[in-house]
């Protein structure tokens, strides 16, 4: 290798790595809570930053997977000067001990709050049991 | 969406140089709770930016004031559950806040501007003309 193959290399290193750490860096996991009616299961998760057209909610088997990506040109044109929380896009799975109805999956966010509406199918639900 | 962002980065060495120092100019001496909401500063041109995450609070639910040299924010969440379902996961809490960020710049109160969006406060203060530096020519 000659010189000048090594310095091209070694620039292309400098490039990448901290592309490679602000990817890995920038998802957090939200909070959540998450409940059960006898028709559904209800998750709702804090997502600060996040707009509708950026979440993607998929359903694999019976795994949850919930993604939401804040708009980092918001930020852009700013500089730091003091810092107490950071700043990335979430991400978060679940597994179900459920059977979901797929089709019937809802979602609605409002100011920061996704909340899902997961309804079982029906052989799933809850059946009251009389005490003779 | 590929590229570096040089700005986040800023704030991750920044937030390890805040968490060493364990507090700062902005708030005083006392450390920040879990409980309170967690706050950033930014410098936007010749103004300062604050914001704050607070999903799930409406304006209602803020108040802003600004006194002297200090942005008081407090406000209140509470996290209204459906009745008649148990819980297998509880993590979102309710909370109430009450935070004084203290400014070093003049700024012009009148100036101020605040908004609320997708659950993210942003404050915007401008520094007073008279309080911005000059460049003196030699004459």
């Amino acid at each position: 290798m000659d010189n000048k193959t090594a310095s091209a290399t070694q620039h292309k290193q400098a490039e990448t790595q901290p592309e490679m750490r602000a990817e890995s860096l920038r998802y957090y996991q939200p909070l959540a809570d998450i409940l059960e009616t006898d028709q559904a299961l209800l998750v709702t998760l804090d997502m600060a930053g996040v707009t509708k057209d950026r979440v993607e909610v998929s359903l694999e088997k019976n795994q949850l997977t919930i993604e939401g990506r804040i708009d980092t040109q918001r930020y852009e044109s700013l500089k730091a000067v003091y810092a107490e929380y950071n700043i990335g896009h979430y991400r978060r799975t679940f597994l179900l001990s459920q059977e979901i109805d797929r089709e019937g999956i809802q979602a609605t966010l409002n100011d920061g709050v996704l909340q899902l509406t997961l309804p079982k199918r029906a052989e799933e639900q809850a059946r009251k049991v009389t005490v003779h | 969406m590929v590229g570096t962002h040089p700005r986040f980065d800023a704030l991750w060495d920044l937030q390890s140089a805040v968490e060493q120092a364990f507090g700062s100019s902005f708030f005083g001496p006392s450390p920040w709770t879990n409980a309170s909401p967690k706050a950033n500063v930014f410098n936007e041109g010749d103004n300062y930016l604050v914001t704050l995450e607070l999903p799930g609070l409406k304006k209602e639910d803020l108040n802003l004031e600004f006194k002297g040299s200090a942005l008081r924010i407090s406000g209140k969440r509470q996290v209204s559950l459906p009745q008649e379902a148990s819980t297998h996961r509880r993590e979102r809490s309710d909370y109430q806040f009450d935070r004084t960020l203290n400014f070093k710049e003049e700024i012009d109160p009148e100036k101020i501007k605040a908004e609320l969006k997708d659950g993210v406060l942003a404050v915007l203060l401008p520094i007073c003309e008279s309080a911005k530096p000059k460049a003196i020519l030699i004459g």
